[in-house]
């Protein structure tokens, strides 16, 4: 299969269309972007005003005579697992994924992509975290004082 | 020995006594990692992952995830909804470290 040059963003969506609508509008405006897909995980289907308005954005962001590819990945359960579900006939090796609350500007999205090329078989992320390893050492001891009467068990050989 | 203690030639007389176990030390050591906010990678420069929340990865990545990747991770993912960006190979050909460029961006929520 021929690969396109570019990158798919794969948005994870529920229940938030006005965010979902911010977001498409977006990212379908970096050069980079070949293809758009909506990871929908709730029961009901989106709308069809929802579809014609992401269609229109589509449209809008048209270039070398394509139309910018929109996809719904439409799921039956609503797992955590859906964001990363396989995706058949993907037109791209790099795929960006994320969540429609969040907006990097397409110059950030563009040198992202540009650093994951030096790099394919790692992940180049955003939001970074750290692990911190603790350790605890927890000391206890007590001395067990002869009784007042001096009693004593053995003794020490050295100074004798 | 008592020092008014006196006419025992045949036992030892010394100054340092024991009472066989009058001093006891406990350790209990423990080791876990606790992760860390963004402050962490702020405060000390460094991270050890980045979240999938906004992330570029290999379209192989998917195939791993979906078809390679113990189920029963995926279950506590599902179960859990929590932890998604943990379960990413962390063994095989598209295991490398993480990239962390820095960026401005706009969240429009907050989320764990």
């Amino acid at each position: 299969m021929f690969h396109r040059r570019g990158y798919t963003i794969l948005i994870n969506t529920f229940r938030r269309n006005d965010l979902l609508k911010q977001s498409v509008e977006h990212y379908a405006s970096c050069s980079g972007v070949d293809s758009i897909h909506v990871i929908w995980s709730e029961a009901d289907p989106p709308s069809d005003v929802l579809l014609a308005y992401l269609r229109r954005v589509a449209h809008r962001n048209s270039r070398d005579g394509r139309i910018l590819e929109m996809e719904f990945d439409v799921n039956a359960e609503d797992s955590l697992n859906n964001r990363f579900k396989d995706i058949a006939g993907l037109k791209t090796d790099a795929v960006f994924s994320v969540d429609d609350d969040v907006l990097f500007p397409c110059a950030s999205v563009d040198f992202a992509f540009r650093v994951w090329q030096s790099a394919p078989t790692a992940m180049v992320g955003f939001v970074p975290r750290m692990h911190w390893l603790y350790r605890t050492v927890r000391l206890s001891f007590w001395v067990n004082f002869c009784d007042n009467s001096f009693k004593y068990r053995a003794c020490t050989t050295s100074p004798s | 020995m008592r020092s008014d203690d006196r006419g025992t030639p045949i036992i030892v007389v010394g100054h340092k006594y024991s009472d066989g176990g009058v001093f006891r030390m406990q350790s209990d050591r423990e080791e876990y990692y606790k992760y860390g906010g963004w402050w962490t990678v702020w405060w000390s420069g460094t991270y050890s992952m980045v979240l999938t929340k906004a992330a570029f990865f290999h379209r192989k990545y998917l195939s791993l995830y979906t078809n390679h990747m113990p189920a029963a991770i995926r279950d506590y993912v599902t179960k859990n909804r929590y932890f998604s960006s943990a379960s990413f190979p962390a063994e095989g050909p598209l295991a490398r470290a993480d990239i962390f460029p820095s960026s401005l961006f706009y969240c429009d929520a907050v989320t764990p």
